[in-house]
């Protein structure tokens, strides 16, 4: 039970979008998939939903391939940054066509949705601003009867109070009906702690992959002099570092050297996942560190 | 409910510690319900797995009991419970700490015993 | 039949109907509405006769334009059908069996309207109204029995727009996976090819060329019905019958070849 990402491969014109991807995603579990812009995160969640085609490697979902299969296809949403609505259609047309080719779309629940954001349903979609097309998408995504969403920029163009709704809501029909999220987003403090597993996905590969509190229970501020820092952190993975006047912070990703005795000066602390993020993904800064 | 969240502690364990802190200062009262998961899960962004495994804490250390189909609810003498528990860890937590400052400030122990009627004495 | 085949097919088969109608609509504003309204404007109406120009639309030919342009869209369904978790198969196995209704629906429609309308307006019996069709050639072929020269005439047309539409799908599935700037190439290019072809046909035509087309003629004339012996009229239509439908299984197996293919452009 669960969708299966084996050694996918995707390049373009000779150049690596993905490189060897390999990852599970079980089911009623909610997922961070993170990365920077063009780390290829769209083409993966492309790839997964069957709207492109991997150059090598198998995506299967309970063991059945996802390529051109209506039974496993049907299981799994993608909510794309990419409008693949017609701009002239009505969103109560759209909502029908949904409902046509899911089956048990809950339309009930998508009609108080766009009350709730206020989305007039007559309209056409191409009328819509930016974060009224995010909502509209959005909508649909939170009511399609299937057992694994993928929502690509899920708060694209949304104002606080929105995005505020939107978490709420997720976490209501998640808990009512739970089924698998995962969640490609740039806003990483805000589903920092909805999230119980992270991928980050790093130059064309997967970097990170694993629950949340692990990961930041392997990752660490280390703060003080900087002779001390430095001293305490030889030889860590060092991931990325910060100087404000004498005083230097080390991040370090992994464990630490538990017989190294920690000087008195120095301050060890948990980073959250944002940081860590910025810092595993900054490689200038760790060019720079080396 | 104000939740404060830290970011350098596992959220499961904030979400214990804060639900116990209301139960200590009755907040959520013995025999009341508190708010269940999908509520907090909602109000602070966190995972429901992540709110129910800091509410298993709570229920192992009997504070609070799950009512079936109704929800969580406080147990009786679960105040008295933390009171116990804290008092246990007071000098763990304080006294311990306390001593290790005064020694780096240079406060002698006669000191710091006046400076503890001082503290007895205006509040 | 699976539920989403027969989702997607309603889908198609309901989509299809509506744009028809539009279409018919606009063939009826523009060729009886607006010929009204000039005969009204420069005081011509009594050279204007209401009941001849609604007896001359040409239904079945511009059935056979419909049906080859909205076989050959492609993307946009695909968009929206991948969107909602349809394989490219389901969406070409729906595509063909709209395809199949929309093609006998259409040529019911025209032959009502041919025998119904146009027929009695110009006081022709049906069977001198299909020795004036399309079907001309063949009309005979099958004996004096009115009735069966008039359904092999309907399979016959039938045929034909299930070739156009097969045609217009594979078109359509190779022109949806171009980029766009072949695709402007490809649209640049053809109108060029064409007329040097045309010019090339002509200056054969008029004897200005030493290629010989015999074997082609003869292919073709194979190809056509055409009888040695017989006038027009009693041409065999099995052949072109047979032509189309293996014309139409070649089409429609390109189509599925390039619609396995289809993707999202990013």
């Amino acid at each position: 039970m669960s969708i299966q990402i084996q050694a996918v491969n995707q390049s373009f014109h000779g150049q690596t979008i993905l490189d060897n991807i390999n990852l599970t995603i079980e089911p009623q579990k909610i997922y961070g998939l993170l990365g920077r812009n063009g780390a290829g995160k769209s083409t993966l969640l492309n790839i997964i939903s069957n709207r492109i085609f991997a150059t090598s490697g198998t995506v299967t979902l309970d063991e059945d391939s996802l390529v051109d299969n209506d039974h496993t296809l049907g299981r799994l949403y993608l909510m794309s940054e990419v409008n693949l609505y017609n701009e002239r259609t009505k969103l109560t047309k759209l909502l029908d066509v949904t409902t046509r080719f899911y089956g048990d779309f809950d339309r009930d629940y998508a009609t108080q949705l766009a009350a709730k954001f206020e989305l007039d349903l007559n309209a056409r979609f191409g009328k819509l601003s930016t974060g009224y097309r995010t909502i509209f998408k959005l909508i649909v995504a939170l009511c399609v009867p299937a057992d694994y969403i993928f929502l690509d920029e899920p708060v694209l163009g949304l104002d606080a109070n929105h995005r505020e709704l939107f978490y709420q809501e997720l976490i209501e029909t998640y808990s009512e009906r739970p089924r698998t999220f995962v969640i490609s987003t740039h806003l990483i403090e805000e589903i920092a702690n909805l999230i119980e597993h992270v991928f980050v996905l790093d130059q064309h590969q997967i970097t990170v992959n694993g629950s949340v509190p692990d990961i930041l229970d392997r990752s660490y501020a280390i703060t003080g002099p900087d002779a001390d820092v430095r001293q305490y952190t030889t030889g860590l993975n060092i991931i990325g570092q910060d100087q404000l006047g004498g005083i230097t912070a080390h991040y370090v990703y992994g464990a630490l050297e538990d017989d190294r005795p920690i000087p008195d000066t120095v301050k060890i602390e948990h980073l959250d996942l944002q940081k860590l993020f910025v810092n595993l993904t900054n490689h200038q800064e760790v060019a720079h560190v080396n | 409910m104000q939740f404060n969240f830290n970011s350098t502690e596992p959220i499961y364990l904030q979400v214990a510690e804060q639900i116990e802190e209301a139960i200590f200062t009755q907040t959520f009262a013995e025999g009341e319900q508190v708010p269940s998961t999908t509520e907090i899960s909602k109000e602070f962004h966190i995972n429901p797995a992540t709110v129910l495994k800091g509410m298993n804490i709570l229920v192992d250390a009997q504070l609070i009991e799950k009512r079936r189909g109704v929800g969580m609810f406080v147990i009786a003498g679960a105040q008295a419970r933390i009171v116990e528990k804290r008092r246990n860890q007071f000098y763990d937590d304080y006294v311990k700490n306390l001593v290790v400052e005064a020694r780096k400030l240079h406060i002698t122990k006669d000191e710091l015993a006046k400076l503890i009627e001082r503290g007895f004495s205006t509040q | 039949m699976s539920t989403k085949l027969r989702a997607v097919t309603r889908y198609l088969i309901k989509e299809q109907f509506q744009l028809l109608g539009w279409t018919y609509l606009c063939l009826f504003a523009a060729f009886v509405i607006l010929p009204f309204l000039m005969a009204l404007f420069t005081g011509n109406l009594k050279g204007f006769s209401f009941i001849s120009t609604v007896s001359d639309l040409g239904l079945g030919v511009v059935f056979g334009f419909f049906i080859f342009m909205t076989m050959s869209l492609t993307y946009e369904h695909f968009k929206l059908l991948i969107q909602n978790g349809i394989s490219r198969k389901t969406f070409w196995q729906a595509r063909i069996l709209t395809l199949l209704v929309m093609s006998v629906a259409g040529e019911f429609i025209a032959a009502l309207y041919n025998y119904g309308v146009t027929a009695p307006v110009h006081h022709h019996s049906a069977s001198q109204f299909l020795d004036a069709s399309t079907y001309s050639l063949y009309a005979h072929y099958f004996g004096s029995n009115l009735a069966i020269n008039l359904g092999a005439s309907f399979i016959f047309s039938c045929l034909f727009f299930i070739g156009l539409g097969t045609t217009g799908m594979a078109l359509g599935s190779i022109f949806s996976l171009l980029t766009k700037f072949v695709r402007r190439i490809v649209i640049i290019t053809i109108p060029i090819l064409g007329f040097f072809f045309l010019v090339f046909v002509t200056s054969t035509a008029a004897g200005n060329s030493h290629y010989n087309f015999e074997g082609l003629a003869n292919f073709v004339k194979f190809l056509l019905g055409y009888q040695a012996n017989g006038a027009a009229g009693n041409f065999n239509p099995w052949p072109p019958m047979l032509t189309m439908v293996i014309g139409s299984i070649i089409m429609a197996g390109i189509a599925y070849a390039f619609n396995r293919k289809l993707r999202i452009k990013q």
